[in-house]
């Protein structure tokens, strides 16, 4: 062996070693990471649990939003024109975040079907709706 | 009347890159002389009409024509000037022809550049990317296109209204487009079969220009972020981000690489490899971005035809080029080194160092690659839809950069070839204890709490500062440019372990305590601006009852579009900044608030900044070439 041979060897050792090292700690870290993106009616039908973390794709329903008079929560429902969910949030709202507009929420359900939210996004965009929405309220009308 | 022109003027360029293309090419491959002499011309005559072309929407923009669709959609007459000019890249039409203006202005550099290579080559397969590019703007997304019927002015999306707009989008696009040089160069290098030592210099030279453009304008993107998205963070791992952190992974990768190619004569292939792969992760993102299949928190125009025109063009420039790659390698490469006499080295010596570094880059990209289409993947194959969050990036990211540093600690002191590991652990190890004792003692000082994975962080940032500033003088470039990474990576640890937020529910009068800081709401009082209106929070800042600052944050109500915006109050500071962001009315007099004190946040843009220092010493030195004076 040669140190040409030698060399090459280091490289595709160092290289394979480095790859399985990454997709180890990838493999790790997505299925870890993943927000499933669901629609109100997709919750009400999938019984999940209030471990799973959870992304919510709806729009607010218009006059459903209600500050507390004391603190930061808010209460509001999220909606796709079949079903319904209620959400808590503490918070300071994004800017675009409006009644009959879309949004994106996430958190877990507790035993009452209330989500918890730890995130409320507003698409920076008035015209916005999650896709699967749209694609939902298209098929509705 | 200007949108007639624009349109001319665009045809023109297309000509002009059907001139500078396809003869030249077929000149090159008959070797006739004639044909090949086109290729500079034509090339010359594509960047003037490219430029009146812009102009020519520029002065639309100027003017205020609103019978001009794309200028209706993104102007305002009440737009201030200023921005007036910017929203020229403000929508998604406009910002294609930028590309294009930059992708010409990386052409007209490489034309007037004195060199060995193929020029006529670089220049047609430039011409090729061109002529892409133009097809895209012409049949898809052209701004020149007249409104059919009388539209009402749109104004800028406000969210662009902001200083960071003026130069961000053109630094990034000069970034991202500058590594169509480095293609360019190395496709006809390879055609030719000449991977030398001329080929790496010309290479690394136009790679480091559009790696130091590109760190800015990433740079300017998360301080842009920071201020204007009112959420405090400076990077979200979110689509668009990524999409402008691939090309800036790989393009680091292939500096560092090219260093290698052109004094050692080692890893040539995987060099031209990974200039291929950049310029295309560089087209990855304007298609992430423009096409809008991913799920993103930033604005941006959608229409999935222009997505599929995106992509078409990424899989036939990516095909095209790795086939090149894969049929001309064993000639550009094999007589060369025997030839050039390739040197042998050691597991332990400058060339692994280099070697393991970009392949560690290599690796950041692909898992980042990976996350932002992990979600497209799922989507195709029905599984749901799903996205990656941050913590992910973030897990991913940590141990990589813990490898990164050490290897960038000791990688600049290892000799060529080999070095002595006894040596390297002499002169490396007291500064390894000294900067464990700095870090400690700081962290401990800040946040009396010791964090050990912040410690090691910082401790690995600091052994790398001291281990890299005794090369100050023979390589400026390096040293700046590791220097800034390792005070960004300060910046990421110290401001994310230290930092204090808090949302609170308060009327005038009331004082919030975070940190060290009294914040007392003072009044609110309407504004007015050139179109917009809106509300200011006056904030007094108070530590150990001396006065600090006032805080003035803003609601604004962006009358055009009827958008409420969120202009934040930010005290910048070395050690910390201050960051009030104003959120909703609550009744008549409560407001709900988010107050963040966020200490070394300044760190991360100067790292970026001093990163592209690096950058620029680099060139004008000539540094780690072998023309270069020094080293």
């Amino acid at each position: 062996m040669n140190h040409i041979h030698k060399r090459r060897f280091a490289y595709i050792f160092l290289l394979s070693l480095g790859l399985a090292m990454g997709s180890a700690l990838i493999l790790y870290a997505l299925k870890q990471n993943l927000n499933v993106f669901l629609t109100p009616s997709q919750i009400k039908t999938a019984h999940l649990s209030t471990d799973d973390h959870i992304r919510l794709g709806g729009l607010v329903k218009k006059n459903s939003l209600v500050h507390d008079t004391n603190s930061l929560t808010v209460q509001f429902i999220m909606t796709d024109y079949k079903n319904d969910i209620s959400v808590r949030y503490t918070g300071v709202l994004p800017d675009l975040f409006r009644e009959g507009k879309g949004a994106i929420v996430e958190g877990s359900l507790n035993t009452q079907g209330f989500l918890i939210a730890d995130r409320v996004l507003a698409k920076h965009d008035e015209n916005y709706l999650p896709k699967k929405v749209y694609l939902e309220m298209r098929r509705n009308a | 009347m200007i949108g007639l022109a624009g349109k001319i003027a665009l045809w023109f360029a297309f000509a002009f890159a059907l001139l500078q293309s396809l003869p030249p090419f077929y000149g090159s491959l008959r070797n006739n002389i004639y044909l090949r002499a086109l290729a500079r011309p034509a090339a010359l005559g594509q960047c003037a009409c490219i430029i009146i072309a812009y102009l020519l929407l520029t002065i639309a923009f100027v003017r205020n024509d609103f019978s001009i669709a794309y200028v209706a959609a993104n102007s305002h007459p009440d737009l201030p000037l200023m921005y007036r000019i910017c929203a020229v890249w403000g929508g998604h039409e406009g910002s294609i022809l930028l590309w294009i203006l930059m992708l010409n202005a990386w052409t007209l550099a490489f034309s007037c550049l004195r060199t060995s290579l193929d020029k006529s080559l670089t220049l047609a397969i430039f011409g090729l990317i061109n002529f892409c590019f133009l097809c895209f703007l012409i049949f898809t997304s052209n701004p020149f296109l007249t409104a059919s019927t009388a539209l009402t002015p749109l104004d800028l999306n406000p969210l662009l209204q902001d200083p960071g707009l003026v130069i961000h989008p053109p630094m990034l696009y000069a970034g991202y487009v500058g590594f169509s040089a480095a293609f360019a160069i190395s496709l006809a290098a390879l055609i030719r079969g000449r991977l030398d030592a001329a080929w790496a210099h010309i290479t690394r030279q136009f790679a480091i220009a559009a790696w130091c453009l590109l760190t800015m304008g990433i740079t300017l993107g998360s301080w842009w972020a920071y201020r204007v998205l009112g959420w405090g963070g400076f990077w979200f791992w979110d689509p668009v981000e990524n999409a402008s952190l691939l090309p800036w992974l790989s393009g680091t990768a292939l500096i560092h690489t090219l260093v290698l190619a052109e004094k050692r004569q080692v890893a040539i292939s995987w060099a031209a490899l990974l200039a291929i792969i950049t310029f295309a992760l560089s087209l990855l993102g304007t298609f992430l971005v423009r096409s809008g299949i991913l799920i993103s928190a930033h604005t941006f125009a959608n229409d999935p035809a222009r997505g599929v025109f995106l992509l078409i063009l990424l899989a036939i420039l990516l095909l095209i080029a790795l086939s090149i790659y894969l049929w001309r390698l064993p000639h550009a490469t094999s007589h060369k080194n025997r030839a050039a006499g390739m040197t042998a080295f050691n597991l332990l010596s400058r060339e692994t160092g280099l070697l393991i570094n970009s392949g560690l880059l290599f690796i950041a990209m692909l898992t980042v690659l990976l996350g932002t289409l992990y979600p497209l993947i799922f989507d195709a194959l029905h599984l749901g839809a799903i996205s990656v969050g941050a913590p992910y990036f973030n897990k991913i990211m940590l141990p990589l950069a813990l490898i990164t540093l050490i290897v960038m600690a000791l990688g600049p002191l290892c000799r060529w070839q080999q070095q002595s590991a006894w040596m390297l652990w002499r002169q490396t190890a007291g500064k390894l204890l000294l900067s464990l004792l700095i870090s400690s003692v700081l962290i401990w000082g800040v946040s009396h709490h010791l964090d050990p994975l912040a410690i090691l962080l910082m401790t690995l940032s600091c052994w790398v500062i001291l281990n890299v500033t005794q090369f100050l003088r023979l390589q400026p470039g390096m040293t700046f440019a590791h220097l800034g990474f390792a005070v960004l990576l300060i910046g990421i640890v110290l401001s994310s372990t230290l930092n204090q937020e808090r949302d609170v529910r308060i009327h005038p009068g009331d004082t919030v305590n975070l940190g060290p800081y009294e914040f007392i709401f003072i009044d609110t009082q309407g504004v007015k601006g050139a179109n917009y209106r809106g509300i200011r929070a006056a904030f007094d800042v108070v530590k150990n009852n001396h006065h600090v600052t006032n805080l003035y944050p803003e609601k604004r109500i962006y009358t055009v579009r009827d958008m409420v915006m969120t202009k934040v109050a930010i005290h910048p500071g070395i050690f910390r900044d201050l960051y009030i962001a104003l959120g909703q009315p609550l009744n008549e007099n409560d407001w709900s608030v988010r107050i963040y004190y966020k200490p070394f946040m300044r760190w991360i843009w100067l790292g970026g900044i001093l990163m592209m220092l690096g950058g620029i010493l680099a060139l004008i030195k000539g540094e780690n070439s072998c023309r270069g004076k020094k080293n």
